[in-house]
């Protein structure tokens, strides 16, 4: 059985039937057709039709009998149901001979990388007139390459990119419009209702969606149990405020066997603020990332700054950057901290050691509560494609609900940005027990990373490398800060 | 030669006046760029730790490279072997080697702590220190002598055999035999030797991108310029960098030439 038939509609609830449009499609092999729609089974409807309107429909709701009730009820409801008009699609149907060859760019982990070569074989044996072309590139160098292939107008036809770089892309004018496109997509709940609303604006320029985002999430607390046993602590809760992370961490850190209480992963980058500021009432930018002077060096984020720096340069709890880096493992799946903000994809890696007893719990609050960072990814359609209905169709079969729950519910590696496709992740195999808390951080207290603006890039750059001066005792916080304003200002150009 | 060096650098020397954010057509801004790289602190920080990396890494190399080829070329057996050996590394890609070292650093299972602690020295952080960071770059760089060991080589086996036995007549002893008749002759190779690997050090990219990225205090001009290019996509600017590294390699290369009348001794003008 190959991995798509694992996927059953047993597991999916509410979804219409992946490449129903493509069956269609290739039975009437080398013509235009008009695409029927499916959609979710909770509205059960006839939709229209080349031009053909339906009116209502009916939807018979029955209480069916309970063992040991006496009343057994049938009740049926006429509902009325305002039709979609759902707009006529050309849809790729390429005839025999045309066979196309679309391109594909990702990157993915070593170790998440046969999923999509296994997908990317099932789309082929659906289409056999679409060749996959697939490229993968280390996180490290993945950027770097697509910024020039955007630079060269030979971006690959459907290419991954991640929120907080999207919007360079957008304003040069990378992506062909997918507006129209995506009135297809109604599996699950369809555009409006199914995709988290949060991520929509930075797809979105002027009404126009140009790329789909497919997870979404962030870090919560994470934490190795064999140093709560050790020290006969109980496990991290709700109830956590930062200074017990703090105090805790004291506890067990054992530099010299490279055993601290906390690491960090997330200063000077995309989660700074959420993680770092925001629970002491901090901002690193303004949020329309327009000023920074006035917000980064305000008392609330030099003090949340200053809280979470002494970590690593007054109580050194916490492997400094170097530290890190020369651990040669993830210092959380080494067994080499007690606690981490994790995100959801690093599930995989903490298992890959099968010495590590971890689970998460909901992050820490500070004074003013409990924050934390998410961030999400999409795909999208390069402009310069010459296949943009075939990539289409390949970019619909990944991003849809059964394609989502694929290639990161079922696999425990994202929260997924469909509604549809988040049902099974509390359940995928390899997940903490505490896995509920990862949900209900990213639809609570979890707030966008920063920054989602045009140069991004370099003001993370920038602002990493600044900060971890600093961590590394180079420079002081306040020096810090001052050069980080200076350096970062006239970059701000506004969401 | 002029489509693949050429065409580009007469590009770059263009594209220096534009604002050309890579995704997006460029604008003309005149000499913008190059008054903006005045006030970039990152920039005067990156000339600086490239001048660091060149006054620790081309005496380094050339002594090293010296030292190797005056080993190798002594009649030996197994001579053609060591040759091959301190060769290798001048062939292998410069990225493996990265990795090689990167890992030879580590702190807590690295090769060179460990023989620290063989003679109870305390382990360094290496390229993970921001102290030791670019020393270990520059030690590191003298891994690769391979090329300036054959050219020394080459030079080595110019040398006359009867000037040698010129001094051997006069009782000289090898430290006098090296001072007055190898280092003399071999001044115009030490001369080219020194020119090359400074155009080189200048160039400087590979290691420190595997190794740290710029981090730590080892952002050099070469790495600069990459991030600015295609990080911050500032092509523009980058270039502007670019202009800047050649006429520095170019002037300082001048000043090498100049200065070589001092020292460098050419036998077919009798000397100088």
């Amino acid at each position: 059985m190959g991995p798509l038939g694992r996927i059953t509609r047993r597991k999916v609830l509410g979804t219409g039937l992946l490449g129903g449009a493509s069956t269609l499609a290739l039975a009437a092999c080398g013509e235009t057709v008009v695409e029927r729609v499916e959609v979710p089974v909770e509205v059960i409807k006839e939709v229209q039709v080349a031009g053909e309107t339906v009116v209502q429909e009916v939807e018979v709701v029955k209480e069916v009998e309970v063992p040991g009730e006496t009343v057994v009820k049938e009740v049926e409801v006429v509902k009325e149901v305002p039709v979609e008009v759902v707009k006529e699609v050309e849809v790729f149907v390429p005839a025999e001979a045309e066979k196309v060859t679309i391109s594909t760019s990702h990157s993915w982990p070593e170790h998440r990388y046969q999923e999509q070569i296994d997908f990317d074989d099932l789309f082929m044996g659906r289409h056999p007139n679409i060749e996959i072309d697939r490229r993968n590139t280390v996180w490290a160098e993945y950027w770097t390459k697509t910024f020039a292939q955007a630079a060269a107008g030979t971006l690959p036809d459907v290419f991954y990119n991640q929120d907080t770089r999207i919007a360079a892309f957008l304003s040069s004018d990378s992506y062909i419009g997918l507006t129209d496109y995506m009135r297809q997509m109604t599996d699950g709940y369809g555009w409006e209702n199914d995709f988290v609303d949060l991520l929509k604006p930075i797809v979105t320029r002027d009404g126009e969606v140009y790329a789909i985002p497919y997870d979404w999430g962030g870090p919560v607390l994470s934490y190795n149990k064999a140093y709560f046993d050790d020290a006969g602590s109980s496990y991290p809760d709700a109830s956590w405020m930062n200074t017990d992370v703090l105090e805790f961490s004291k506890e067990v850190t054992v530099a010299e066997d490279r055993k601290w209480g906390f690491a960090y992963r997330y200063w000077g980058n995309w989660g700074h603020e959420g993680i770092y500021n925001r629970q002491f009432g901090g901002r690193w930018i303004s949020d329309d990332e327009l000023e920074i002077s006035g917000v980064m060096d305000s008392a609330e984020t030099l003090a949340s700054n200053e809280f979470w720096s002494n970590f690593a340069l007054v109580d050194k709890v916490t492997p400094n950057p170097a530290d890190e880096e020369a651990l040669g493992v993830h210092p959380m799946t080494g067994g080499h901290v007690a606690m981490y903000h994790a995100p959801p994809w690093q599930a995989a890696g903490f298992n890959d050691n099968p010495d590590l007893d971890w689970d998460i719990a909901p992050s820490e609050s500070g004074p003013e509560g409990q924050f934390g960072a998410a961030l999400g990814s999409n795909y999208g359609i390069a402009k310069n494609t010459e296949h943009p209905d075939a990539a289409w169709q390949y970019l619909s079969e990944y991003m849809s609900t059964e394609g989502m729950n694929y290639m990161w519910t079922y696999q425990a590696t994202a929260i997924c940005a469909r509604k549809s496709a988040q049902l099974g992740f509390p359940s995928a195999p390899g997940q903490p027990d505490g896995v509920q808390h990862w949900i209900d951080a990213v639809n609570t207290y979890l707030v966008p990373g920063k920054p989602l603006s045009e140069n991004s890039n370099e003001i993370l750059r920038i602002n990493g490398e600044i900060m971890r001066d600093m961590i590394l005792g180079a420079t002081t916080l306040q020096e810090a800060t001052a050069q980080a304003v200076e350096e970062i200002e006239p970059l701000l150009v506004g969401l | 030669m002029v489509l693949f060096w050429g065409v580009p650098i007469i590009a770059s020397f263009v594209i220096s006046f534009f604002d050309w954010k890579l995704l997006s057509p460029g604008e003309f801004a005149g000499v913008e760029n190059y008054t903006k790289l005045g006030t970039d602190r990152r920039f005067k920080a990156a000339l600086w730790q490239t001048i660091y990396y060149t006054l620790g890494s081309v005496p380094l190399n050339v002594l090293v490279a010296l030292a190797a080829a005056i080993l190798v070329n002594q009649k030996v057996r197994g001579v053609t072997l060591f040759r091959t050996l301190f060769y290798l590394p001048s062939v292998t890609a410069g990225v493996a080697i990265s990795i090689l070292w990167y890992w030879m650093f580590n702190p807590d299972f690295g090769l060179f702590n460990w023989f620290l602690g063989l003679i109870g020295v305390p382990g360094i952080g290496w390229i993970w220190d921001r102290n030791w960071a670019m020393p270990s770059i520059i030690l590191m760089s003298a891994w690769s002598i391979g090329a300036n060991m054959v050219i020394f080589l080459a030079g080595l086996q110019g040398i006359p055999e009867h000037l040698y036995d010129a001094v051997d007549v006069d009782g000289a002893t090898r430290y006098q035999r090296f001072r007055h008749v190898t280092l003399p002759m071999l001044s115009p190779v030490i001369f080219f030797v020194s020119v090359i690997t400074v155009v080189q050090s200048f160039q400087i990219f590979t290691n420190i991108y595997v190794m740290t990225r710029g981090e730590r205090g080892t952002m050099v001009l070469a790495l600069y310029l990459f991030f600015k290019g295609f990080e911050d996509l500032k092509m523009g600017y980058a270039s502007a960098i670019a202009v800047i590294l050649f006429v520095i390699t170019g002037v300082i290369a001048l000043l090498q030439f100049r200065l070589s009348g001092a020292w460098v001794y050419y036998e077919e003008e009798g000397g100088q």
